[in-house]
């Protein structure tokens, strides 16, 4: 059973059509790329299936339900944002994990904080927002999850840092679980990726695997990218 | 689910009341010592600075409830609506489990800071001797309550009790919902949420209004006589209608919070 | 730090290529185990199910093989291993002489060519043991 269903899902706001009729299925253990320029609907589907936006028609569906507490404890989100409580300690947003989420594994997070040097005791608010969002990240992915739901998870960061990210990424694989990243930083991320799904003003453009592209038309998903969203004509 | 929001609302919003508390008991204590210094040596200086104690007393009394009220509302807002709510809104938890957590939350400091500031203006008055009249200081209250108005003081405390809880609960919600409805919208959240706040104001005001108008039959043949028959019988009346009314209003607005949050969430 | 791919390949392909290097330069031995998926894929800092792909097709060409519950192993059949030496020289033979003939070279002209530098490295040499 697909771990991310969507059926004829439409979002509109003021008249704006954000997700035109989308189908979209995503199994278990695949690794999905959600690329498209901005406005293109991505954020939209991230929230929706996160269960932060309602749908206006359609449905989605999390390892078969509707997004829901019951889905929250298998989703495991990363958001673009920094939704941590700033004065809190790493310490005490360990315990705040722990708390609320079985699935999550503590020992894990202790361990990359300590591979990052990020001490146990400082409070995020001291912390650079690089720093913070290695946190969140580190959270995100010491998570059990049936789905990872990864916002731009990479935009912001040295490139150290993003080999660090793919590298946990992959190191935290799970045959049973999907994770969807969502970026525009395709060339660094693509090596990793299953599949892509190309989203362009509410529609899916494109939904096929990284090698499929290769193969038949012999770029990369980078290159194809930036031929189907070019931007000017030459 | 709900006790580990209580628990982490606790934490969030105790870093702030506690200190608040542990100021306004200070501040008790030192007047009461400012008072007795006063007493002993009648200086313009003693007497300046015994007024100022008091003065920064007093303040620090309203002050905490002032802002145990602003508190409850800028945590709903920054838990909720900003980018936390990112994190909240994707926990295991209901948005039924959320607003519990904030609302019992906001009653238990409400109630909290009305227990601070009676014993830290215990300790501002305090004379030797008041602890140990106290127990039968409230006794005798009690009977008195019953000698000369023929009400069993208890009840009326657990109804008075039930009164003040709900209040508050629906005092918390008349700002939940405006917030609530306010982030709805893509911009201008923040203007919209006052605005709310004062159309649904005006709206329960015209409410009470018609209410008052249309119940006035009802209290002139019904409640009236009944007054004049039974005191007790009327204020237990009086009681509970003011909890009816409290219960329909904050139940409207915690349905219309909870409509807010779970099916039209925007956040930015 | 990841592996680097080129762009106009699949990249089970490529992954599948270097692998064969490694087991006919004898990187990986005869019989060796070889790294599992999951570790391969962060190793080179690629996705799981691309190197399975590769695995899968390796075990077809017979370089590699799986023992359940332990993994894969690099075949010991020194033959195979020596035919697939054989056939990657073929291929990048065929690749330098497809260069050389976009210059204008034909095989026997390569032939030529490799001649002299042949030539010359012993004359180095030989220069070098005189000296």
């Amino acid at each position: 059973m697909p771990i991310l269903e969507c059926n004829n899902l439409t979002k509109t706001y003021a008249g704006v059509t954000a997700l035109d009729h989308i189908d979209l299925a995503i199994d278990p253990g695949r690794i999905v790329g959600l690329l498209g320029p901005n406005g293109s609907g991505k954020t939209t589907l991230i929230k929706l299936a996160a269960g932060l936006l309602q749908p206006t028609q359609g449905q989605i569906l999390i390892d078969g339900k509707k997004p829901s507490p019951e889905t929250n404890a298998v989703l495991s989100y990363l958001p673009e944002r920094i939704a941590l409580s700033q004065w809190m300690k790493v310490t005490q947003v360990l315990d705040f994990f722990c708390d609320f989420y079985k699935d999550f594994d503590r020992a894990a997070a202790e361990a990359m904080l300590a591979q990052l040097q990020i001490a146990p005791n400082q409070v995020l608010k001291q912390m650079s927002k690089g720093t913070k969002e290695k946190v969140q990240l580190i959270l995100a992915m010491s998570r059990k999850a049936k789905l990872y739901l990864l916002d731009e998870p990479i935009g912001g960061v040295d490139p150290a840092t993003r080999d660090y990210i793919l590298h946990t990424i992959l190191s935290n694989y799970n045959p049973e679980a999907a994770v969807i990243i969502s970026t525009h930083l395709i060339g660094d991320v693509e090596q990793i990726l299953d599949e892509v799904v190309f989203l362009s003003r509410g529609q899916i453009a494109l939904h096929d695997s990284c090698e499929a592209i290769r193969e038949q038309q012999g770029k990369s998903v980078d290159q194809l990218f930036r031929e189907v969203f070019k931007c000017w004509e030459n | 689910m709900l006790g580990k929001l209580m628990k982490y609302e606790l934490r969030a919003t105790g870093r702030m009341m506690l200190p608040l508390f542990l100021l306004t008991l200070l501040l008790g204590v030192f007047t009461r010592m400012s008072t007795a210094v006063v007493q002993h040596t009648h200086t313009n200086i003693t007497e300046s600075l015994n007024m100022l104690l008091i003065f920064a007393f007093v303040l620090a009394l309203v002050g905490t409830a002032v802002f145990s009220v602003v508190l409850m509302v800028v945590r709903f807002r920054n838990n909720l609506m900003t980018d936390e709510g990112y994190l909240m809104f994707t926990l295991p938890v209901s948005v039924h489990q959320l607003l519990w957590a904030k609302l019992l939350v906001s009653m238990l400091w409400f109630v909290a800071v009305f227990c601070v500031d009676a014993l830290a203006i215990l300790l501002a008055i305090y004379e030797d001797g008041m602890l140990a009249g106290l127990p039968e200081f409230i006794r005798s209250a009690f009977e008195n309550m019953d000698r000369y108005y023929a009400v069993n003081g208890l009840l009326y405390m657990l109804e008075f009790l039930g009164v003040l809880l709900v209040s508050m609960v629906t005092a918390c919600l008349l700002f939940y919902a405006p917030i609530s409805i306010g982030n709805s919208f893509a911009t201008h959240k923040t203007l919209l949420s006052v605005v709310f706040y004062f159309v649904i104001q005006t709206v329960l005001q015209i409410v009470t209004v018609f209410g008052f108008a249309f119940s006035a039959r009802t209290v002139n043949d019904v409640i009236m006589p009944s007054l004049a028959s039974s005191p007790t019988r009327a204020a237990h009346l009086l009681f509970l209608s003011v909890l009816g009314y409290s219960l329909i209003i904050g139940t409207i607005l915690y349905v219309l919070t909870w409509f807010m949050l779970r099916k039209r969430l925007n956040l930015q | 730090m990841s592996w680097e791919f080129q762009d106009h390949l699949p990249i089970y392909a490529q992954l599948m290529d270097t692998l064969k290097r490694r087991i006919v330069t004898g990187r990986y031995l005869p019989g060796e185990k070889l790294p599992s998926v999951r570790e391969l894929a962060a190793e080179a800092g690629i996705n799981p199910n691309t190197v399975q792909r590769a695995f899968s097709e390796l075990e077809r060409d017979g370089l590699i093989y799986t023992q359940r519950a332990t993994g894969k192993y690099v075949t010991e059949n020194e033959a195979d291993i020596k035919s697939a030496r054989e056939a990657l020289a073929r291929t990048q033979v065929a690749d330098f002489l497809r260069a050389m003939q976009s210059l204008g070279f034909s095989v026997g002209d390569v032939i030529v060519l490799l001649q002299s530098f042949k030539e010359s490295e012993e004359e180095i040499k030989h220069a070098d043991s005189g000296m």
